[in-house]
C-alpha cells in the first residue's frame, strides 16, 4: 500500500502520468503544490478516479479552487503525516 | 507483524525529509516545512532534513526577502534550532550551485561563503545511512 505524492502539474511534466502506469488499486495518491491542476483536466480527473484521492486542503485555497474542488477529499498537514504512516511508503513522482 | 507495528508507528515514528526544491520558484519548500512542523507537533522525529538539487538554494544566507514576506529560510533556521533537526545539504548538488560554506571557501581559495552555520555539508551517504534509521523519507 503506498502513497503516492504528486506535486506538479501533468501539463508540466510526466510524473502523474508515470504514477498511474504503476499504481496498484490499493494505493492512493495525494496531490499537492500545482499537483492540483490535474483535477481541473477532465481526462487526468477520470484517470485518477479508480484510486483512493487526497488533496492538499492548503494548495487547493493558495489556488482559489475550494469551490470548485469541493468534491474530493482535502486534507491538512496532520492528516499528511499520519497518512504518510499508514501507507508503507511514500514516493514523490 | 504490521498489526501490531501499526499503532506504534502512529504513535512516534522518524522521518527524514528531502527538499529538492528551492527557497522560491516552487512550493516545495514551503510544503517540507509545513510537514515536518507537523509532523513534530504530532510527536515524531525528524532524523534530519536533506537538501539536495535546488534544494540548496534554501541555505544560503544571502537570500533578503521583503521585510513583511515569509521567509522560510529563516523558518528552516529557526525549526533546526529549536528541535534539533540536522539541516543537511548535500555538498556537491551545493558547490555546483555557489552555495559554499567557510571550510569550502577556504580549501577552493575562495573570498566569500554563503552557507548558513545552521546547514551541515554532507553527502548522499548521510543520507542512506539516515534512511537506515528511519521509518520514512518523505521527498518534496
Amino acid at each position: 500500500m503506498i502513497l503516492h505524492h504528486i506535486q506538479t502539474s501533468p501539463n508540466r511534466d510526466n510524473a502523474l502520468k508515470l504514477c498511474l502506469r504503476y499504481a496498484c488499486k490499493e494505493d492512493a495518491i495525494l496531490l499537492s503544490s500545482d499537483g492540483v491542476n490535474a483535477l481541473l483536466l477532465r481526462q487526468w480527473a477520470m484517470a485518477l478516479s479508480p484510486f483512493k484521492l487526497m488533496v492538499l486542503k492548503d494548495d487547493v485555497i493558495a489556488r482559489g479552487l475550494t469551490e470548485r474542488l469541493s468534491n474530493v477529499c482535502l486534507i491538512d498537514y496532520n492528516e499528511f503525516v499520519a497518512q504518510a504512516l499508514l501507507h508503507d511508503k511514500v514516493i514523490t513522482w | 507483524m504490521a498489526l501490531l507495528l501499526g499503532p506504534f508507528l502512529l504513535l512516534m515514528s522518524k522521518f527524514i525529509i528531502q527538499v529538492n526544491g528551492p527557497a522560491y520558484g516552487t512550493s516545495a519548500s514551503v510544503n517540507a516545512l509545513r510537514f515536518t512542523q507537523a509532523a513534530l507537533m504530532g510527536g515524531h522525529q525528524v532524523v534530519c532534513v536533506f537538501f539536495y538539487q535546488d534544494g540548496v538554494y534554501n541555505s544560503t544566507d544571502f537570500s533578503l526577502p521583503a521585510s513583511d514576506e515569509y521567509d522560510v529560510v529563516e523558518h528552516w533556521q529557526q525549526l533546526a534550532v529549536q528541535h534539533r533537526v540536522p539541516l543537511v545539504n548535500c555538498v556537491s548538488a551545493a558547490l555546483r550551485r555557489g552555495i559554499v560554506s567557510e571550510q569550502d571557501a577556504n580549501e577552493n581559495a575562495l573570498n566569500h561563503w554563503n552557507v548558513s552555520q545552521s546547514f551541515i555539508m554532507g553527502g548522499l551517504g548521510e543520507l542512506i545511512t539516515s534512511i537506515e534509521s528511519a521509518d520514512r523519507l518523505i521527498s518534496f
